[in-house]
């Protein structure tokens, strides 16, 4: 698993790559969380993710709940396959901000 | 009873992308399509996560088996494990209603299986079967 950030428009964009489970799930949750204290508008790019578990999506949870607290904007981009499969089965997918692209952020 | 494919390792996070690797590939040779298996490597990697993390504690020093068969029509996947035994009642599933992190794995396998049961215990050590329903 990697972690690409980057910045688009007042985002940050954290980009996911590969498989995030319990073995790695730690890290992406220290990632998001330090730029939701930071006060950064998020979208976290599923877009070249192939996996994830229940330990990644509780990151996503919290990183959510704590960024409606610090008043950000909070959106998962480009969820497909395996993932997007998986934010359906846990009913996250109508809790969550869900975007196809990147450039939808701006219109919200 | 003709059997698929396992796996032996031992309880580390470390293995359930491998773990997850043997488990598709098993789901394909029983012919499941590709949301199923996505399903099913799911609730494998849930359960065995779940060993890792409660049984467990994290330790690797445990050993976990999964066997991936085909039984009455069922796909079944059977994950064995030497750490201290759980109960039945740790693997009843919360509403997923409320937003909270905790609890989701096991959401997670009730979804996609059709069965779960936790065997009874040899010696030491716990056996779930999960099972999925081949074509239907």
């Amino acid at each position: 698993m990697n972690i690409d950030i980057g910045d688009f428009e007042q985002f940050k964009v954290i980009k996911l790559l590969g498989e995030v489970d319990l073995h790695n799930s730690r890290e992406v949750k220290n990632t998001i969380l330090d730029y939701v204290e930071k006060q950064c508008h998020i979208l976290v790019d599923f877009s070249e993710l192939d996996y994830i578990d229940s330990s990644g999506m509780a990151t996503l949870v919290e990183a959510f709940n704590r960024s409606k607290t610090k008043n950000v904007d909070f959106h998962i981009v480009g969820a497909k396959g395996a993932p997007l499969q998986v934010l359906k089965l846990t009913r996250l997918d109508s809790i969550f901000s869900l975007l196809d692209s990147i450039e939808q952020a701006t219109d919200q | 009873m003709h059997k698929q494919s396992d796996i032996s390792c031992k309880s580390c996070t470390s293995q359930l992308h491998q773990i997850r690797k043997v488990v598709k590939r098993a789901c394909h040779e029983m012919t499941f399509d590709e949301a199923k298996t996505n399903g099913i490597v799911l609730a494998v990697d849930e359960a065995c996560a779940n060993v890792i993390r409660h049984s467990c504690d994290f330790s690797d020093k445990f050993k976990l088996k999964i066997e991936a068969y085909e039984e009455d029509g069922f796909g079944v996947f059977l994950i064995s494990d030497n750490a201290p035994p759980i109960s039945d009642s740790v693997l009843k599933p919360k509403d997923c209603d409320q937003l909270e992190p905790g609890g989701l794995g096991l959401h997670l396998i009730h979804q996609v299986m059709d069965n779960v049961e936790l065997l009874p215990h040899q010696e030491h050590g716990n056996r779930l079967k999960l099972s999925l329903k081949i074509k239907g």
